[in-house]
C-alpha cells in the first residue's frame, strides 16, 4: 500500500507487524532476533538514532523503502541500521576488522575470525556513530569524510576516497586494510597505499588480482591463491589462532548457499511477468548476495524470507510499490554505483539488474579440495572481472535474461577504470542485442545536493524507453 | 656546440617509417608496445621489430581519443587511443595541420601506430591495460597483455611474473616465427645493457656539461631508441657519448648558473612539452628525472644470465613504477630513487609534474613531498596536455624558481662536488 505522512517521514503502519511476525525471524550465527525485536528497533530505536534513513524526500538515495508490506526489505534496513552496534559488539569481543572493497570474496576473512567491512560500511559506521542527523546532517558528515580523503590523497580518487579519510583523520580505526584488488576498481590498490605514511596504524595488505585473461594459465590461479593464503595467515598472526583449511571450506559451504538464495531470489523476481517489487527492496536484497553484513547466516535468513514473499507475490501478481503499469525494465551496469532506484521508478521504468554484485553471485566456489585455490578459480571467473569485450558478451546475456528494454552504464566521480570501458560496453550491447543504451557519468551520487544531472538524465533515458515501447 | 651524432638520429629517425614498412613487407612483424615493464629483450629475441609507443601533448588527439574512452581516463591514455583513432581514419573534424611540423629529435608525434601489427600492453598501469583492450574492440588491433603483478616483492608475485614472461615468450615466438633461444636472447640482453648503460652515462654527462648536451637533447636522444633500430641505436647512442665526452674537456667559457631542477611524476612522452619548455622559458635548467620515458627506465636494470626467468627478475626488480604499490615507506625503490637521482643530478628543486586522472602518481603527490622533506623544495603540477593552464603553470613555476633563488644559496657545479 501507498504510505505517506504529511513530513514524508517515514512510520510503520501496525497492519505491518503481523505479516513480519509471520516472515519468523532474523536468525544470526549466535543469537536469534525476534520479529519483536526487529519491529520495535525500527519503529522506535532507529527512527530516533538514524531519522536520516526514513526521510521519505525524493534526494535520499539512501531511504527505506516505502514498500512496507514487503517485510523482507524492512528485514534487510534491520540488517543496514543494525550495522553501527554490530560492528562495535564485534570489535568489543575482539575481532579484527578489517577494510576490503565492494565486489570482492568474504569467505577468508569469516574464517579467520574477522569481519570484513567495504567502504559503503566504513562510510555507515562512521556516519551512524553520529546519532540523531536528519538527511542534511547525514551529508554533512558525508561531505567532511569525502573532502578529508582528497584533502589527504587527491580529488581525482573516487568516492571511496572517503572512506580511507576516515581512518587518515583517526575517525575510526581498523585492524587492517586488506583488499581484494579485482579487475574492478584501479583506484583501491592507491588508496591502500595511502596508508603506509598513515598513522593508524593499520597492517596493510593486497590480495591481487591478475590483469589479463587468467584462462589456461595456471600460474594466476596459484598467484591468487598464494595470496589468500598469506591473507589468511597475517590475519592469523594477529588473532593468534590457526585458521584451518577445513574452516575456510565451511565458510565456502556457508557463502555458497547465500549465493544459492541470492541467485534463486534473483531468479524469482525477474521471471515474474509483473516486477513484484519496486526497484530499492530489488536492490537492497539482491546486495545481500555479495554483502554478508557482517553475518552471513543473518543474511541467508532474511534471503529465505525474501524468496518465499517475492515468489508469493510473483503468483499472485502483485505489483511492486510505486511502479508504473508497464514499467520499462533497465538493466544497469558500470561501477559500483547504480541508478537511483526511486527516480527509475518514479519515471516509469524498473531496475531489474545490476552487473556488479549479481556477478560474485553467479559461481560457487569448490567445496572440496584446496580452498584457496578453489576461491582464486570462482574469483577469476567472474563475469564482472573479466576482459571488457566477454564481459560485454554476458552483459548483453544478462539483458535478455531479464527481459530488459534499455541498458544504461553508470560510472562515478574518479573511476577511470570502469568509465574507460563505458562506450565499449554500452556498444557492444547494443550491436548485440539492439537494445537502446546509454552511459553516464554520476557525480557525488548518495549526496542530496547534486542528484539533479543524474536525475534528468536517467529519467530521460526511461521516458525515451517508454516511448519506443509505446507506453508513454 | 651540438654534436653531429645528433645530427645522425635524425636523420635515423627521418628514415625510421620507410625501414619499419621495408620490415612489415619482407615479413617481419613490428610489435608496439606500452609501458616500459615489456621486456623488450624479448621482442627483439623473437625477431620482432619492437616500437615503443605513447605520445604526449596533442590537444587534438586527446579529444579524438575521449570520443572512445572516457573523459576521466588520464590525457596519455586519452591521446593514444585517438593516435589509434586516426591510424584507423577515424579523425574526422579533426584539425591535423601541424601534425609532423616539429623536426630535430623531438619529431616523434608521428603516429607510429600506422606501423604496427600488434600492439603488446605490460599491464602495469590498469589504465592502460583499459588503452589496450579500447583500441582492440575499436580499431581491430591484434592485442597481447604481460600481466604485472601488483604484490611485485613478494614470491608469489615473482613466481606469477616469471610465469607470465614464459608464456609471453612463447606467444612472440609463435608471431615472429622465431623462438626464443638462449642464445638470441644473450644478444638481446647484451645489446640492451649496452643501450642502457651509455644512456646513464648520457645523463651524468648532461648534467655536468650543459654547454655540451643539454637534459632536453638527452630526454629526446632517449625518444628516438623507442623507435629506431636498436643496433644502430646503440651504436649512435656510444658515438654520441665519446663525442659528447671529447666536448667535455674543452675549457668552458662560462659557467651556468641557471637554477638546476629535477622532474619527476608522470610520464613525459614525446610531444608534450608544456613544462619542459617553462622551464626553459623562465632560465631555469633540467638536470635530471625520473621519468619513465627518461632515464628510470635505465637504472638499475640488471638481467643477471640470459634466461627468462633472469629476465623477469630483472624487470621486478628495477625501479618500479608508481602504478605498482608498495605497502611500506621502507624499501619503497621508487622514492629511494627519486632521491638518490636528484641528488646525484645536483638538483636544487623538484617539480613533480602529476598528469590529470593519473592516479599512482597524484595519489602519491603529498606523500613523495613529505618524504623528501623540508630540505628539497617541491613544486606539484597537476596538469593536462590543454594548454588553458599555461600562464598558471609558468607563474607557479616563476615562484619556485624565485623561492629557491632566495631561500637556498646558489651552489657551483663541479664534476668532484657531482662525484662526491
Amino acid at each position: 500500500m501507498p504510505l505517506t505522512t504529511p513530513d514524508r517521514v517515514f512510520r510503520l503502519p501496525e497492519h505491518v507487524k503481523p505479516r513480519l511476525d509471520a516472515s519468523g525471524p532474523i536468525v544470526f550465527s549466535d543469537r536469534v532476533v525476534s520479529t519483536d525485536e526487529i519491529w520495535r528497533f525500527l519503529t522506535e530505536e532507529a527512527p530516533l538514532r538514524f531519522p536520516y534513513a526514513f526521510d521519505l524526500s525524493g534526494n535520499n538515495i539512501a531511504r527505506i523503502s516505502e514498500d512496507v508490506e514487503f517485510v523482507s526489505g524492512l528485514k534487510a534496513a534491520y540488517l543496514t541500521l543494525s550495522l553501527y552496534d554490530r560492528i562495535e559488539a564485534a570489535r568489543a569481543a575482539g575481532r579484527p576488522i578489517v577494510m576490503i572493497q565492494g565486489g570482492q570474496h568474504f569467505e577468508p576473512y569469516f574464517a579467520a575470525g574477522a569481519v570484513p567491512l567495504r567502504p559503503a560500511y566504513i562510510y555507515v559506521w562512521a556516519r551512524n556513530a553520529n546519532e540523531g542527523l536528519g538527511l542534511r546532517g547525514s551529508d554533512v558528515i558525508g561531505n567532511d569524510h569525502l573532502e578529508a580523503g582528497r584533502r589527504r590523497i587527491s580529488v581525482d580518487a573516487c568516492h571511496q576516497v572517503g572512506a580511507h579519510g576516515i581512518l587518515h583523520e583517526g575517525v575510526l580505526r581498523v585492524d587492517f586494510v586488506a583488499p581484494n584488488l579485482a579487475l574492478r576498481c584501479s583506484d583501491m590498490a592507491y588508496l591502500t597505499e595511502s596508508h603506509r605514511s598513515g598513522t593508524h596504524g593499520a597492517e596493510l595488505l593486497l590480495v591481487d588480482y591478475p590483469i589479463g585473461d587468467a584462462v589456461d594459465k595456471p600460474w594466476a590461479y596459484q598467484y591468487v591463491a598464494d595470496n589468500l593464503r598469506r591473507l589468511v595467515t597475517t590475519i592469523d598472526a594477529r588473532t593468534g589462532r590457526r585458521t584451518t583449511d577445513d574452516d575456510l571450506r565451511a565458510e565456502i559451504a556457508r557463502h555458497n548457499r547465500l549465493r544459492r538464495l541470492a541467485r534463486e531470489f534473483q531468479d524469482a523476481w525477474q521471471a515474474a511477468p509483473i516486477p513484484p517489487t519496486n526497484s530499492i527492496d530489488r536492490q537492497n536484497i539482491s546486495l545481500l548476495g555479495n554483502e554478508p553484513s557482517l553475518d552471513p547466516t543473518a543474511v541467508i535468513s532474511v534471503l529465505d524470507s525474501a524468496i518465499t514473499e517475492v515468489k508469493a507475490r510473483a503468483a499472485s501478481g502483485v505489483r511492486g510499490h510505486g511502479l508504473a503499469a508497464d514499467p520499462v525494465r533497465l538493466f544497469v551496469c558500470g561501477s559500483c554505483v547504480t541508478a537511483d532506484p526511486n527516480v527509475v521508478d518514479g519515471a516509469g521504468g524498473v531496475v531489474v539488474g545490476k552487473d556488479d554484485g549479481w556477478s560474485e553471485t553467479v559461481t560457487d566456489a569448490a567445496e572440496d579440495g584446496d580452498p584457496y585455490l578453489g576461491l582464486a578459480t570462482q574469483t577469476l571467473s567472474w563475469p564482472y572481472e573479466q576482459g571488457s569485450q566477454a564481459r560485454a558478451v554476458w552483459t548483453a546475456e544478462q539483458t535478455r535474461r531479464t527481459r530488459s528494454d534499455g541498458l544504461l552504464f553508470i560510472y562515478q566521480w574518479g573511476c577511470n577504470f570502469q568509465s574507460a570501458v563505458a562506450r565499449l560496453i554500452a556498444d557492444s550491447v547494443k550491436a548485440e542485442t539492439g537494445l537502446p543504451t546509454a552511459y553516464l557519468s554520476s557525480s557525488e551520487l548518495g549526496k542530496s545536493e547534486s542528484l539533479e544531472q543524474h536525475r534528468t538524465r536517467v529519467e530521460a533515458f526511461v521516458e525515451m524507453l517508454r516511448a519506443r515501447k509505446g507506453v508513454l | 656546440m651540438s654534436p653531429a651524432t645528433i645530427d645522425r638520429l635524425c636523420e635515423a629517425l627521418r628514415r625510421r617509417p620507410a625501414e619499419l614498412a621495408a620490415a612489415r613487407a619482407a615479413g617481419t612483424p613490428v610489435v608496439g608496445y606500452f609501458c616500459c615493464n615489456v621486456p623488450e629483450e624479448l621482442v627483439l629475441a623473437a625477431g620482432l621489430v619492437p616500437v615503443r609507443l605513447g605520445s604526449g601533448g596533442d590537444e587534438r588527439l586527446v579529444e579524438l581519443g575521449g570520443r572512445y574512452i572516457s573523459h576521466q581516463n588520464c590525457p596519455f591514455v586519452r591521446q593514444n587511443v585517438g593516435v589509434f583513432a586516426r591510424a584507423a581514419g577515424e579523425a574526422e573534424g579533426v584539425d591535423d595541420s601541424e601534425e609532423g611540423a616539429r623536426s630535430g629529435v623531438g619529431a616523434l608525434r608521428s603516429a607510429w601506430a600506422e606501423h604496427v601489427d600488434t600492439v603488446l600492453v605490460a599491464a602495469t598501469c590498469p589504465q592502460i591495460y583499459r588503452l589496450g583492450e579500447v583500441i582492440e574492440s575499436f580499431f581491430g588491433r591484434r592485442v597481447e597483455i604481460l600481466g604485472v603483478p601488483r604484490n611485485f616483492t613478494s614470491d608469489e608475485g615473482r613466481a606469477y611474473f616469471r610465469a607470465e614472461v614464459a608464456a609471453l615468450a612463447d606467444r612472440l615466438g609463435a608471431i615472429g616465427g622465431q623462438p626464443v633461444t638462449p642464445e638470441r636472447l644473450t644478444t638481446t640482453v647484451d645489446l640492451l645493457a649496452r643501450t642502457r648503460t651509455a644512456i646513464r652515462r648520457l645523463y651524468d654527462l648532461q648534467a655536468a656539461h650543459p654547454e655540451v648536451l643539454s637534459w632536453r637533447t638527452v630526454f629526446e636522444t632517449v625518444h628516438a631508441g623507442f623507435v629506431l633500430d636498436r643496433g644502430e641505436y646503440a651504436d649512435l647512442l656510444e658515438d654520441l657519448l665519446a663525442e659528447a665526452t671529447a666536448l667535455a674537456a674543452e675549457p668552458v667559457a662560462e659557467l651556468d648558473d641557471r637554477i638546476r631542477l629535477f622532474l619527476a611524476g608522470s610520464v613525459i612522452s614525446p610531444g608534450d612539452t608544456k613544462i619542459l619548455d617553462l622551464v626553459e622559458e623562465l632560465g631555469a635548467r633540467i638536470v635530471g628525472d625520473d621519468l619513465c620515458t627518461g632515464l628510470r627506465p635505465a637504472r638499475q636494470l640488471v638481467v643477471k644470465e640470459p634466461t627468462l626467468d633472469a629476465l623477469a627478475d630483472a624487470y621486478l626488480d628495477r625501479v618500479p613504477c608508481a602504478a605498482l604499490p608498495h605497502l611500506t615507506l621502507t624499501g619503497d625503490r621508487r622514492l629511494a630513487n627519486i632521491e638518490a637521482s636528484y641528488r646525484e643530478a645536483g638538483a636544487e628543486g623538484v617539480i613533480y609534474h602529476s598528469l590529470r586522472y593519473c592516479d599512482p602518481i597524484t595519489f602519491k603527490a603529498n606523500e613523495t613531498k613529505q618524504v623528501l622533506g623540508n630540505q628539497i623544495p617541491f613544486l606539484e603540477i597537476h596538469t593536462e596536455y590543454a594548454s588553458s593552464d599555461t600562464e598558471g603553470i609558468r607563474t607557479r613555476i616563476d615562484a619556485f624558481l624565485e623561492m629557491i633563488e632566495t631561500a637556498y644559496p646558489p651552489k657551483e657545479w663541479t664534476d668532484a662536488a657531482h662525484n662526491a
